[in-house]
């Protein structure tokens, strides 16, 4: 197991990844930018990357990455390697490569890597809240913050942690509480197939911003 | 975002729940109060009472401002909500705790009121008691709960800044966090 390298800026490149995929890949990176260890972006011409994003699709994978970690994307991620992630690319399971650590060894000839895809594991849920404890007014900001996004969309973990910044643990922590209280329904998602797979969660930044200014002028921080 | 935007907050409650100490307290313009004094049953819980709406302005610089309305919870006033209703983004029910009619005035409120706290994010802020009774938290959170409205409560003295503030980070949240991410870009909608 070799760790995603921790250098300043993690540079990705993409191999075999269609121009609006790549662009839909950046856009994520800003998305998820303030919830990573550190800064990422995709590698310049001639930049060496550390990350290698690699079609499985279209393309093997290639003989010679120099020391680039390689990780797989497919449409039928199933078909390849575990730790194949989903083409298009879901912003969750981004996150989860790119805070934690990759499976790949460096230079191995075909693509292992990345966080395995969580269908893969155990059986994924969406929640939802039914009502808000009236116990939960002394609760912990983070709980509420968890609670604010399955007020009226169901989300999985995953999701909740990308919308909210919020580690998964705490999440699990707060769901926990919640399903004791019978204040939450969930529902199981399938993964299997891409058509089915969860839909990466949109953070909106016009909202996000305008919370931004509100909490600058009050005095709440964000 | 241009500096002309205006987004609007509601403060709805029974007579005497706080909304215009609330938006007195918020207010960075004097604010607009259409009390006048009591004159009938009224009278001998207060001295004042809005007999239209209260209407105060939060400004947000370049993002605008954040507009804030109170309107009574009585079924009665509830046409002057078509007023507020656009680009309202979340609703505060005001409840009195020290009244031993608190959990009849959110009744009423919540039902007068009832698709708006429904598809907007709402906090439902008890107010006049810094310790209710958790028979009064319950019955509240009761009332919510069969009509399937997802709101939190807090307990707040509507005359504190500091603790309207909390009540506004939780707000906030909500609206940070509600949009479905389903909805095309631009076109936010609330459930
Ligand atoms: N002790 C205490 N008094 C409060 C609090 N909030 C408001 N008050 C007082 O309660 C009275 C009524 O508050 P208002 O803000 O006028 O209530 P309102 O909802 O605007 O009432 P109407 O305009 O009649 O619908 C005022 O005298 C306030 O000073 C609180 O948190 N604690
Ligand atoms: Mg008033």
């Amino acid at each position: 197991m070799t760790a995603i390298p921790h250098p300043a800026v993690l540079r990705i490149a993409c191999h075999g990844l269609a121009d609006e995929e790549v662009a839909a890949l950046r856009r994520l990176l800003g998305l998820i930018q303030s919830h990573l260890p550190q800064p990422c972006t995709l590698a310049e011409r001639g930049e060496a990357p550390d990350v290698l994003m690699v079609n499985l699709d279209t393309n093997p994978a290639p003989e010679n990455t120099g020391s680039a970690a390689v990780v797989g994307c497919s449409l039928k991620p199933k078909q390849h390697p575990q730790g194949t992630m989903y083409r298009p690319i879901r912003a969750y399971q981004l996150l989860s490569l790119l805070t934690g650590f990759v499976g790949a060894s460096k230079g191995a000839p075909t693509p292992t890597a990345a966080a395995p895809a969580p269908s893969e594991q155990r059986p994924v849920w969406r929640y939802r809240l039914r009502v808000w404890p009236a116990q939960a007014m002394d609760w912990q900001p983070k709980w509420w913050m968890v609670m604010s996004t399955i007020r009226s969309v169901p989300r999985t973990t995953e999701e909740i942690s990308v919308q909210t910044g919020v580690a998964v643990d705490v999440i699990e922590q707060c769901i926990a509480e919640l399903e004791k209280l019978g204040a939450i329904e969930r529902e199981s998602v399938q993964v299997e197939t891409h058509e089915s797979a969860p839909t990466p969660p949109v953070v909106d930044q016009r909202w996000r911003a305008l919370t931004r200014r509100v909490g600058q002028i009050l005095g709440f921080a964000r | 975002m241009s500096g002309s935007e205006s987004y609007k907050l509601l403060f709805i409650g029974e007579p005497g729940a706080g909304k215009t100490t609330c938006i007195e307290s918020l207010s960075d313009i004097a604010p607009l109060v259409t009390d006048v004094r009591c004159t009938d049953e009224l009278a001998r819980l207060k001295e004042n009472t809005t007999v239209a709406f209260d209407y105060g302005e939060l400004s947000l610089g370049d993002q605008g401002r954040l507009l804030l309305y109170g309107l009574p919870g009585q079924s009665r006033f509830r046409f002057m909500f078509d007023v507020v209703r656009e680009n309202l983004l979340g609703v505060i029910v005001l409840v009195d705790a020290a009244s031993s009619l608190a959990l009849d005035g959110l009744r009423e409120t919540l039902d007068a009121y009832e698709s708006a706290i429904r598809e907007l994010p709402c906090v439902v802020a008890l107010n006049k008691n810094g310790k209710p009774p958790s028979a009064l938290l319950e019955g509240c959170e009761a009332l919510l709960r069969e009509r399937g409205m997802v709101a939190p409560i807090l307990v707040a003295d509507a005359r504190r800044r500091e603790e309207l503030v909390r009540m506004f980070d939780l707000l906030f949240m909500m609206i940070e966090n509600g949009v479905d991410p389903k909805t095309p870009t631009g076109e936010a909608t609330w459930h």
